[in-house]
């Protein structure tokens, strides 16, 4: 019954199976094995695991519940807005230097509001001036109380891909500490985590110009279809003309790897999966080139066995890679 | 464990949402897909079901099964579904409908008990709803659509021509549809909530 138990929990007994399952529960003495069986299944279930096909209803669902919140904290900022502004006016009929004293806290004080996707998440949002934002796994954007009014400067600490409302009086900036992306009114994605040492710019419509730290004005501007790629050590900036889509179709919950060494797609699986890997020194620079899209971790790592020379193996809660010494000696 | 859980839903954190989702949403979609055949039909469902009860997360009790309170918002969504689905056939035939066993399986598990049949409310709600017509327009409804006799025979009998039978008809399922409208699902899942 156990086994049955837990293909019925997991969507998975088929009919004879819950023919089985019914006519047991039916039975007075069952409901408590029953009951403790289904909690042993939610007690032991991988935190990896998500129910098989689910991933497009859960995302529209979170979508929504991120809308819905977005909008509500735009509301209660506009209505808080008008409170100062009564607030004001109620003063400025009684004591002018007390209004002028609230007029310039305000002005002094900077609120910052940041968005943040965890690790194994992408989120979508939608910022004050209309522009939609999606944010990988594991990073973060703030700006300040001005946004939309004084300012459109966000600062990125990760990856997003960016829709930006035009508006041609007030530019849109991402900053990043070394590189700042000035963009009117466009279609692109900026990948900067602290802990990398480039920075990679996707174009794909509208135009934005780049602007190092310490420059005046756009050192290059983008055309669509563009990559640019800047080194934070040597201050280098390569742009070359790739294929958009894959390098924003993360957005769609895709991951694209394209003949990338070992090292660097175990830094996507860990942002994509929320799990930790561990290498060994020979299998860092083996090359991989595949697609994810619903795919469990449990299937990309099957997958890449089969594709390369590589085992992995669970130690604790890390995934180690090392080299198959099977499969390498098959090999010419 | 489930108290903690409603809390978290009450105040709308997403990740408790996520957990309920991912204990679920296998075995809501396998109980809807007793009904429903098209996949796609059965995730709108459910999904809609998540939105609702995020939208009326004041109303998660601490003390109520949440298992239960989703189950009843599924089940009132897939009846609705089948009503005006059944409401385009060309003949709702009442009295040969079988009921699928397999359902009292996921009512035994989400509510603790066997309750009544997704067929026999849908044939109750059905002739409740029907029985609020007009009498002209119940009678030539229940012979056409119900008993799936032919449109020309019951015209003759009744003495009015084709044109008025289709007219009738077209009348009866306007108001169904209007009475499926308001009987909104919320409506129960309130009641649920206060006497459960």
């Amino acid at each position: 019954m156990r086994s049955i138990i837990q293909k019925y929990m997991e969507g998975r007994a088929n009919e004879k199976e819950q023919k089985e399952l019914l006519v047991w529960l039916r039975k007075k003495d069952s409901r408590v094995d029953f009951d403790s069986q289904k909690l042993d299944w939610e007690r032991n279930l991988n935190s990896q695991y998500f129910p098989k096909g689910g991933e497009k209803v859960w995302h529209e669902i979170q979508d929504h519940m991120l809308n819905v919140s977005f909008e509500g904290w735009q509301h209660s900022k506009k209505m808080s807005w008008m409170l100062k502004i009564a607030a004001v006016f109620l003063l400025l009929i009684g004591l002018s230097t007390s209004t002028w004293f609230l007029l310039r806290g305000h002005d002094g004080g900077t609120m910052y509001t940041s968005i943040m996707a965890d690790k194994g998440q992408v989120s979508k949002a939608v910022l004050p001036d209309g522009s939609i934002i999606w944010l990988n796994s594991g990073s973060e954007i703030k700006y300040n109380n001005r946004f939309g009014e004084g300012n459109r400067l966000v600062e990125l600490q990760g990856e997003a891909y960016f829709k930006v409302t035009k508006n041609a009086d007030l530019p849109f900036s991402v900053n990043n500490s070394e590189l700042t992306v000035r963009v009117f009114g466009t279609a692109f994605n900026v990948k900067a985590f602290d802990s990398d040492d480039e920075i990679d710019i996707v174009l794909e419509e509208g135009s934005v110009g780049l602007i190092p730290l310490g420059a005046k004005k756009a050192v290059y501007n983008m055309v669509p279809g563009q990559h640019a790629n800047f080194n934070k050590l040597n201050k280098k900036l390569l742009v070359r003309h790739v294929n958009t889509t894959r390098f924003t179709s993360w957005k769609e919950g895709i991951v694209n790897i394209f003949d990338q060494p070992l090292f660097l797609v175990v830094e996507r699986l860990e942002n994509r999966y929320n799990q930790h890997f561990e290498l060994e020194e020979e299998v860092k620079d083996i090359h991989f080139t595949f697609t994810i899209k619903n795919e469990s971790l449990s299937d990309i790592i099957k997958l890449m066995e089969k594709i390369a020379p590589v085992k992995a193996e669970q130690k604790e809660n890390t995934i180690v890679f090392r080299l198959d010494k099977t499969q390498k000696l098959k090999l010419p | 464990m489930e108290t903690a859980l409603n809390i978290e839903l009450r105040k709308g954190n997403p990740s408790a949402y996520k957990e309920l989702f991912v204990l679920l949403y296998p075995r809501l979609k396998s109980y809807c897909r007793l009904f429903i055949k098209e996949e796609a039909e059965v995730e709108d469902l459910i999904q809609e079901t998540f939105i609702a009860l995020w939208n009326k997360r004041e109303n998660v009790r601490e003390n109520n099964s949440i298992e239960s309170l989703i189950f009843v918002m599924v089940r009132n969504r897939c009846l609705n579904h089948l009503k005006k689905v059944s409401l385009e056939q060309h003949r709702v035939d009442l009295e040969n409908i079988t009921i699928n066993e397999l359902q009292y399986l996921y009512q035994l598990d989400f509510s603790g008990k066997e309750e009544k049949s997704m067929e026999e409310m849908l044939i109750e709600s059905f002739r409740e709803i029907v029985g609020t017509l007009p009498d002209k327009m119940k009678e030539v409804f229940i012979q056409c659509k119900i008993e799936g006799r032919q449109q020309k025979q019951v015209a003759e009998e009744m003495g009015i021509s084709l044109k008025t039978v289709e007219k009738h008809i077209a009348q009866a399922k306007y108001h169904i549809r209007k009475e499926l409208i308001m009987r909104h699902p919320e409506m129960i899942l309130v009641i649920m909530l206060y006497f459960s």
